[in-house]
C-alpha cells in the first residue's frame, strides 16, 4: 500500500465511487436531510477532484494498492472570516477508506500526509466534521487527540 | 417589545450585541481567537448593512423602547449541487437581562416562517459543545445533533 498525491491520469471513477460510499453513509444517518437530488449523477463529483489537481490550496492524497485507489483524503486551505486572528486554516473535506480495507491504519496514514502538507503551508490548525452517528469516525478522532468544538443541529421547518 | 428586520440605523447597536455573542464563543473555543477591534470597525458595519439588503439573509431584531435587545441572523445556505438548500441560523443572541421572556422563541418562529416562504424544509445551526444554555434551548425545540465539528491545533 502506497500513499501519494492524486495525479493526472488517476481514475476519477474510483474516487467518485468512494465519495459515493461516503455520501451514502450520510444518507443512512440522516435519511431526508442528505438524500441526494433525484437527478444526482456521480459525474457531478468529478469537478471537485479536478480542482484538487489544479489548485494550490487543495490537495488529495490517495492510498493505492495493486494499482487501485482504496482510500483518499482531501485537504484544503481556507480563508477565514476577517474577525478571527488567524486568517487561514486547514480543512479536511473528505476522508474515506473503502469498507473492505478498514482497520488497517490507512486513514491514519492519510491523515498524517494531510497534516504534513498543512504544516508546509504554515497552517496553525485545521478543522473537520463528521456525523454524530458515525461511531467509527468519532473513535478515530478521539484516538488522534482531535476534540469536538461544536455540534451541528438539524430541525424541520414544518 | 417589537420584532422586526434590521434597519440601516441599527447597525451600531447590532455590532455591540454581535460582539457580546462572539465573546461568549471565544471563551468556549481554545483555538480560534477573535480580533476584538473588528467589531467596532467600518468593515463590520458595512457587512451588517450589506446583509440587511441581501434577500438571502434575514436579520431579525427585538426592540424594547428603542433599544435592541436581541437578534437572529439567518440565511439560505447553498450546498453541494447534489444536495438541497437549507435554512441556516448563523447567529442568535438575547441580551442576558431580557432572557426567559420568550423572545428567542418568537424570533425562531419568525425565522421559521421566512424559511417556509422560501420553500426550505430543513434548518441547520451550530452550537458550541460547552454551551449548555444554547444546547438546551434548541433541543427543547426539536433540534437534534447530527454532526460534530472538530478543530485541531498543530
Amino acid at each position: 500500500m502506497k500513499i501519494r498525491k492524486l495525479k493526472k491520469g488517476d481514475s476519477l471513477k474510483e474516487l467518485v465511487d468512494l465519495s459515493h460510499i461516503m455520501i451514502k453513509d450520510y444518507e443512512v444517518h440522516h435519511k431526508e436531510f442528505f438524500t441526494l437530488k433525484k437527478r444526482f449523477n456521480k459525474k457531478k463529483l468529478e469537478p471537485h477532484f479536478h480542482k484538487s489537481l489544479e489548485s494550490k490550496d487543495m490537495q488529495t492524497f490517495v492510498a493505492e494498492e495493486k494499482g487501485k485507489i482504496i482510500g483518499f483524503i482531501t485537504v484544503e486551505v481556507r480563508e477565514r472570516l476577517s474577525l478571527y486572528e488567524v486568517s487561514r486554516s486547514g480543512f479536511i473535506s473528505s476522508l474515506i477508506v473503502s469498507p473492505e480495507h478498514r482497520r488497517k491504519g490507512i486513514a491514519e496514514k492519510l491523515l498524517k500526509e494531510a497534516i504534513k502538507w498543512l504544516k508546509k503551508k504554515k497552517i496553525k490548525y485545521f478543522d473537520l466534521d463528521t456525523a454524530v452517528k458515525n461511531t467509527g469516525a468519532l473513535e478515530f478522532y478521539k484516538k488522534h487527540n482531535i476534540h469536538p468544538i461544536k455540534y451541528k443541529l438539524l430541525g424541520e421547518v414544518k | 417589545m417589537k420584532i422586526r428586520t434590521l434597519k440601516k440605523g441599527d447597525v451600531k447597536q447590532i455590532a455591540i450585541l454581535r460582539y457580546k455573542l462572539y465573546l461568549t464563543w471565544d471563551a468556549m473555543d481554545p483555538i480560534d481567537k477573535m480580533d476584538k477591534k473588528y467589531f467596532k470597525s467600518q468593515r463590520h458595519y458595512n457587512f451588517l448593512a450589506k446583509w440587511a439588503r441581501d434577500k438571502n439573509y434575514l436579520i431579525l431584531v427585538a426592540e424594547d423602547d428603542g433599544k435592541i435587545v436581541a437578534f437572529f441572523k439567518s440565511y439560505i445556505m447553498e450546498r453541494a449541487p447534489y444536495l438541497q438548500k437549507v435554512g441556516y441560523i448563523a447567529e442568535s443572541y438575547v441580551d442576558p437581562k431580557y432572557r426567559k421572556k420568550g423572545i428567542g422563541a418568537k424570533m425562531l418562529d419568525e425565522t421559521r416562517n421566512w424559511f417556509k416562504k422560501n420553500k426550505l424544509k430543513w434548518i441547520v445551526l451550530s452550537t458550541h459543545v460547552l454551551d449548555k444554555k444554547a444546547n438546551k434551548f434548541w433541543k427543547n425545540r426539536g433540534f437534534e445533533e447530527f454532526n460534530i465539528y472538530y478543530k485541531k491545533r498543530m
